[in-house]
């Protein structure tokens, strides 16, 4: 299915983190409303070609919600989301598989109310290892070219939302 | 006379357990490795205050606390290394040099030998640690993670990740014993407060398995949380913590019951534990948020969270107790 296919959480020692924050001029519970969409993410990420809906069996044998991502540049992500209670306001989810340059992914976004009124907090926060998973891992591979995708999607993204949700808030 | 030198030996007597006990719960201190910050934080337990950080190498992961003597040991994945920490100056006085990637450590009950687990090279590598170069390995199993002794100190488990399997080595000869098959991708490990039975978290099944060290037969398996990672017992055994990275929760488990009783809400991507047995509370590490979540072991609530630094990790025995 996938050129490259993840091995599921053979983590090596040393995760990477990216963490991305945007305020928006929102309030939370409707910032909360497009998020939660799980197979919605191709309406406000600008990266995002296709966002397709799946409900298969995870590796434990036990029913999940997938969405299989096809960005613009032609990568693939699959990821399987955690349910979470609605009052989080906390979309969590592991790619399960895909060939962007990463491994061992968990993206959590968590909104929240912001000081302002009106305003909202939206972090991403993703943990991950490099796509070789491994110490040296040659160029292409690497810390550096995992962190660099990872920090592209999740500013692209977050401006995408903002964007999309304070064009909503003017009509 | 008689009546007075008993009183006095008594007043005496009491005035050493006094000072004995004063002594014994002089502050506890944690020491969390931070890994985006390659720091090392120190935390009073009393106060629950960052009170000292100290700059280590890079990446640091690994802790385990020599509280005789006075020393903390670090291993810093990226910069292949482990620091040696004084707890009376909190600086770094010394720094191993492997080639190799050290992450779970553990030491000998008097503190003569380290043992570091080399995740690329599947070896356990004994240090001395009056004379650090010498030292020598032991070909273990795949991904060495963590390690425990067990209570006599004779026998050192291993969890081999990529190997599925917990590794025994006789801590004299250097010789491994036995392997025991266990769940998938075993992590941290936890020995139970009697040290009869050992507890392994295993990532990618959920689940807890529970060895029997006199026979070494699985005596049950427990269904925790999402990706667990690190586990701790309490000192009279009742109770094992785990971490589960992947729910940002604790499962606690009964051990006479050989279930989870409670599921505790912490912050993000919570790795080391250790019980503080001064206090009665459980230490979480999170990794997402770079904070300890501090949780009241009697009630199964979450206290507070202390600020730390990036990456916060704590994997292995990090309160000098």
């Amino acid at each position: 299915m996938f050129a490259c296919v993840t091995s599921a959480f053979a983590c090596g020692p040393t995760p990477q983190k990216v963490t991305k924050e945007i305020t928006i001029k929102a309030d939370a519970a409707s910032v909360w409303q497009v998020l939660k969409q799980f197979d919605a993410i191709a309406q406000w990420h600008p990266d995002v070609q296709t966002s397709v809906p799946l409900q298969k069996l995870d590796d434990e044998g036990e029913s999940a919600n997938f969405r299989l991502i096809t960005l613009k540049s032609g990568l693939k992500l699959e990821e399987k989301r955690r349910e979470t209670p609605d009052v989080d306001m906390k979309l969590d989810y592991q790619m399960s598989q895909g060939d962007f340059p990463v491994s061992n992914y968990r993206g959590v976004m968590q909104v929240r109310t912001g000081t302002a009124v009106g305003e909202t907090i939206v972090t991403w926060t993703g943990r991950f290892n490099n796509k070789a998973n491994t110490l040296d891992a040659p160029a292409g591979q690497d810390n550096a070219t995992a962190i660099q995708a990872m920090e592209l999607f999740y500013d692209d993204g977050l401006a995408g939302l903002k964007s999309m949700m304070e064009v909503i808030g003017k009509k | 006379m008689r009546q007075i030198y008993v009183r006095s030996s008594l007043i005496i007597g009491l005035a050493v357990t006094l000072f004995a006990t004063v002594a014994a719960v002089a502050t506890p201190f944690a020491y969390i490795t931070n890994q985006g910050a390659n720091t090392v934080s120190v935390i009073d337990l009393a106060t629950n205050q960052v009170v000292d950080t100290i700059a280590v190498s890079k990446g640091p992961a690994g802790v385990v606390v020599d509280g005789k003597g006075k020393r903390v040991y670090v291993s810093n994945v990226d910069g292949r290394s482990v620091s040696v920490i004084s707890t009376a100056k909190r600086k770094v006085i010394d720094e191993i040099k492997f080639d190799i990637a050290p992450v779970g450590l553990a030491l000998t009950n008097d503190g003569s030998q380290l043992y570091v687990a080399d995740w690329y090279s599947d070896r356990i590598w004994v240090v001395d640690t009056k004379h650090t170069q010498n030292r020598e390995s032991i070909a273990i199993g795949k991904a060495p993670a963590s390690m425990i002794f067990n209570q006599q100190g004779d026998k050192l488990y291993v969890a081999n990740r990529d190997s599925d399997e917990v590794g025994i080595i006789d801590a004299r000869t250097h010789k491994v014993l036995t392997k025991i098959a266990v769940g998938k991708h075993p992590f941290g490990m936890a020995l139970s407060g009697d040290g009869q039975s050992l507890y392994v978290v295993n990532v990618i099944s959920n689940n807890v398995t529970v060895i029997d060290l006199q026979t070494n037969v699985i005596t049950a398996k427990i269904r925790v949380g999402e990706h667990p990672y690190c586990a701790t017992s309490n000192p009279d055994g009742t109770r094992i913590y785990v971490t589960n990275t992947g729910a940002d929760t604790i499962s606690v488990i009964d051990t006479s019951l050989q279930k989870v009783i409670a599921t505790i809400d912490v912050d993000g991507s919570p790795e080391g534990i250790n019980y503080d047995a001064v206090h009665d509370r459980v230490y979480v590490a999170s990794w997402m948020d770079n904070h300890v979540t501090v949780v009241d072991a009697k009630t199964n609530l979450k206290l507070q969270s202390i600020p730390t630094g990036a990456q916060s990790r704590a994997l292995g025995s990090f309160i000098d107790q």
